[in-house]
């Protein structure tokens, strides 16, 4: 049964775990101490990476009584969790190995695609308190009450075990592992999903190399980020990179453009660089009658161009 | 200390419309020299005329207040009490209650039970037996009874008078007002001390502007203060300009939380930070009410002190309004708003399709505290009508005791401040003592209610730009932008089914958020349109309603207030006006913007109510 966290990842999801092509083995975590679990990258019909999966087989102590639980989990190539699969026969259970309900599997799809989670900040010893309580979870005592809305009842460390390993330290080792599988078609597929946070993880990941490589992906971003995300992005550009034609081509045709704080980053960058006619020409085109910063680094860029 | 404002009209003086000697003695009662456990109230004075004091006791009468007066000589003398009947516009029974006594001697009546508006109430006749004489109020009741000032006359036809106008006369000439106040000049004056005005004060003072700070009450920090125990909200450090905020992590509270013990709002920290500055004078308990212009530049502001009736006039080249409701603008002439625009002003998806009034309310907050044993609450006879189903079976009360949405918050606040009181009396007394589950309560006693109005909205003054919700939604930044709004369009409504229990008052509110990312507040929305040497900070900006809804966080409030503060430090430098920054200086104020004026080394430990931002990376669900 695939559970579906949103319609979006949903489907991305449905491919990913119907994806028919080889797997290869990313990375790994520690699932539990002593269980370290591969991560497999699962390609598209092109063979470029696609999402990770891996089959977690861990156990988990209610109380006094301890269970294996066994489930597919998938995330997107930036460590996002997407979602799990439950195996047939292997369905999850609560206290006294009562299954999970349909209601209980819709509040879990939730639980683990919160990745801000108040689980996040309990270690597992500090769930539960020894106090009488209406909120009874077991038998030792009653769970807190900041984890409430975060757990399924009777299954608390089932969750709070579940959460952590899809929103754990895996997030980082699959971003690793995405990072060392780029080439031109997984930065084009991950451009291509317009999406900020996988432009962030873009230009957060790249090394000066990358940008030089991926050159027309980071422009592309440039002009589809929103909010500061040209000024960041811009501000990461090595400084180098501003000489190729193809960057001041793209900023001559895409400068007035630009809102004013990435015009701000990319003016200060500029400014040790030998300009080309028509870029230096489209910027000073966006020269204000008021005073600004922009357009003191403007000015400064023109005296330095007449004056080299 | 003050010495106490007592003044007698022995010499001829002629006051508007009486053409008589006023021949009498005028006591302000806030002028009392042991205030006992009464309490100074100068939210209404601009419409009723004067700083009061009230009886704040949350249902335990409170100390006695006194004063000595030297009368000119022995005798018979009429008396009146200036003082009003709170509760009279829901109830026939009076709440706040209290006697006048004269050499510890009640003189026989109970004051603070006829009158509904503020008048004078004759108190009858007294003997005066030695010259010096001790006055005492005595409260009976504890539950917010208030009384302005106590005049004495042994002219049967002299009556003072109840009309404002007259009022005001009398007292100016009374108490000496109408010598010239003190003038005092400054490079920058800013009215108003909250979290804006402060984070203004400091700003420019640290950027060597001297700077006066003037606020009306006796201590910083605003809707933050432990007068009112907001805490901050928003977010600070953000894109474009991490540095700003930077302030106001400096001087903000630590901890967390509406509505809680005094000490968590760190009074004393925003004083010290203040005290720190030697570029700042510091003018506590002074409330500006008038303001002298010359064409479109401000010359002077007066302020008089709520206890003493001081009046001290503030010169400068340049003013900031962080009064909240933008009175500095409104008595210079500035254009402004209130109130909602309609949908077809600014366009703006949210707004109402006709202008109204219904402008946030004021919260008047509360909580309550376990005793070991049970305490009782008077079993009020003046509340609103409750039962079960009306009550609330809690012991504290949050942002969301809120009330005045849609009546005029600059004119009407006693009135609203007053309803806010009547309903946490009304249902606290309810849950003691008739509470089907009234033992729950036993043990709870009130422990604090707020007695100075938290507001959110009024008077908003209009720069030369005003931001509205399509500028926050569509994300367009615009090239003078400076500190960054972080919380929803956070616009509150009075909560449908208490509107409907209460019959139109209603004193819950809900609160409806449309998620915006961080935006950058323009500098043209941070100085006035029509007075060239006016800046604003906090929630008198120029911005829609619907766009006050994000801005009016106490965090973005401070932000604004390290801006203006920098950009107070150009004017003074370069001796131009804030609109002149705009048009010629815009770059030196991005500079100082870029480097901040707080210490960027202290680690931010304001972790608390940052808001549903959304931030970079995150989408629109």
């Amino acid at each position: 049964m695939i559970r579906l966290l949103s319609f979006f990842v949903g489907i991305l999801m449905i491919i990913c775990s119907q994806s028919k092509f080889d797997d290869q083995a990313a990375c790994s975590i520690d699932v539990a101490d002593t269980i370290q679990t591969a991560i497999y990258v699962k390609l598209d019909s092109l063979g470029i990476p696609e999402c990770y999966h891996a089959r977690i087989f861990t156990p988990v102590c209610e109380t006094e009584r301890c269970y294996a639980i066994e489930i597919d989990f998938y995330w997107d190539l930036i460590g996002r969790f997407m979602g799990y699969d439950t195996i047939p026969g292997q369905g999850l259970t609560k206290l006294d190995h009562i299954p999970f309900t349909e209601a209980d599997y819709n509040k879990l799809d939730g639980i683990l695609a919160n990745s801000n989670s108040p689980l996040a900040s309990f270690s597992k010893e500090e769930l539960v308190k020894n106090t009488r309580s209406s909120e009874l979870d077991g038998f030792t005592g009653a769970t807190i009450r900041e984890i409430k809305d975060a757990i399924v009842n009777g299954a608390v460390y089932s969750c709070y075990t579940l959460w952590h390993i899809a929103n754990g330290v895996v997030v980082d080792s699959l971003q690793k592992a995405t990072a060392q599988m780029f080439n031109r078609s997984l930065v084009n597929k991950l451009v291509d999903q317009n999406n900020q946070e996988v432009y962030y993880f873009l230009i957060d990941n790249f090394s000066d190399e990358d940008f030089r490589s991926y050159l027309p992906e980071v422009l592309i971003s440039i002009s589809n980020g929103k909010g500061y995300y040209a000024k960041n992005a811009i501000e990461k550009l090595p400084e180098d990179i501003l000489k190729e034609s193809l960057v001041q081509t793209y900023f001559t045709t895409s400068f007035d453009k630009l809102d004013y704080f990435a015009q701000v980053a990319l003016l200060k960058k500029l400014s040790k660089i030998t300009l080309s006619e028509d870029l230096i020409t489209a910027i000073k085109k966006t020269l204000d009658d008021r005073n600004s910063y922009k357009n003191d680094l403007i000015n400064n860029l023109l005296i330095k161009e007449s004056d080299p | 200390m003050r010495t106490i404002s007592i003044f007698l009209a022995c010499i001829a003086i002629y006051f508007t419309g009486i053409a008589k000697k006023p021949n009498g003695i005028l006591v302000e009662a806030e002028s009392f020299k042991n205030k006992g456990g009464w309490v100074i109230d100068q939210q209404s004075m601009d419409v009723m005329g004067s700083p009061y004091i009230m009886a704040h006791g949350m249902g335990t009468p409170v100390a006695d207040a006194s004063t000595s007066v030297t009368f000119p000589k022995k005798g018979t003398y009429r008396i009146f009490i200036r003082t009003r009947n709170w509760t009279a516009p829901w109830s026939s029974v009076a709440a706040g209650q209290f006697e006048v006594q004269i050499n510890g001697k009640s003189i026989g009546q109970k004051f603070g039970i006829s009158n509904k508006d503020w008048s004078w109430v004759y108190g009858g006749a007294v003997e005066v037996e030695d010259e010096n004489v001790e006055i005492s109020l005595h409260d009976l009741t504890g539950f917010n009874g208030r009384c302005d000032a106590i005049y004495f006359t042994q002219d049967k036809t002299d009556i003072p008078p109840d009309e404002i106008e007259k009022l005001d006369a009398l007292r100016v000439n009374l108490l000496g007002l109408d010598k010239e106040p003190e003038e005092t000049e400054f490079d920058f004056v800013i009215i108003g001390g909250g979290m804006a005005g402060t984070c203004a004060a400091i700003s420019a003072a640290r950027l060597g502007v001297k700077v006066a700070l003037v606020q009306n009450r006796p201590v910083l920090g605003g809707n933050n203060s432990s007068e009112v125990r907001v805490h901050l909200g928003a977010r600070i450090n953000l894109e474009p300009y991490p540095a700003l905020g930077n302030l106001v992590n400096e001087i903000g509270p630590g901890k967390g939380g509406n509505a809680q013990p005094k000490d968590y709002y760190e009074d004393d920290k925003k004083l010290q930070a203040v005290l720190n500055e030697s570029n700042i004078s510091l003018f506590l308990n002074y409330h500006a009410n008038q303001v002298e212009v010359d064409g479109d530049k401000i010359i002077n502001v007066i302020a008089e002190n709520i206890e003493t009736g001081e009046r001290k006039a503030f010169k400068a080249p340049l003013f900031a309004d962080c009064t909240g409701d933008g009175t500095i603008g409104y008595l210079a002439g500035a254009d402004y708003m209130t109130g909602r625009e309609s949908r077809e002003q600014f366009n703006e998806p949210t707004a109402p399709l006709e202008a109204d009034n219904l402008t946030m309310g004021i919260s008047v907050q509360w909580f309550s505290e376990t005793l070991d044993e049970p305490i009782s609450f008077p079993d009020i006879k003046w509340g609103l009508p409750w039962t079960d189903e009306k009550s609330f079976a809690i012991t504290r009360g949050d942002w969301d005791w809120e009330t005045g949405m849609g009546r005029d918050m600059v004119r009407e606040t006693e009135f609203i401040r007053d309803y806010g009181l009547l309903v946490v009396y009304s249902n606290w007394s309810y849950l003691k003592n008739h509470y089907s589950n009234k033992e729950k309560f036993e043990n709870e006693k009130l422990k604090w209610v707020a007695y100075i109005g938290g507001k959110r909205e009024s008077r908003r003054l209009v720069g030369d730009y005003i931001l509205t919700e399509n500028d926050l939604t569509n994300q367009n930044f615009l090239p003078d932008g400076t500190a960054p709004t972080s919380w929803t369009i956070d616009l509150h409504y009075p909560d449908p089914e208490n509107l409907k229990k209460f019959e139109g008052e209603a004193f819950r509110s809900i609160a409806k958020h449309i998620k915006i990312y961080p935006y950058p507040i323009p500098f043209r929305c941070l100085y006035s349109k029509n007075i060239d040497n006016l800046m604003m900070a906090g929630r008198d900006i120029s911005v829609s309603h619907v766009a006050l809804g994000t801005v009016r966080l106490m965090r973005t409030g401070g932000m604004i207030g390290e801006v203006i503060g920098m950009a107070a430090s150009i004017c003074t430098d370069k001796n131009v006006t804030p609109r002149e920054i705009y048009l010629n200086h815009f770059s030196d104020l991005e500079k100082l913007m870029i480097n901040g004026v707080g210490d960027p080394d202290i680690p931010n430990i304001q972790d608390y109510n940052l808001g549903g931002t959304l931030m970079e990376t995150e989408t629109i669900e």
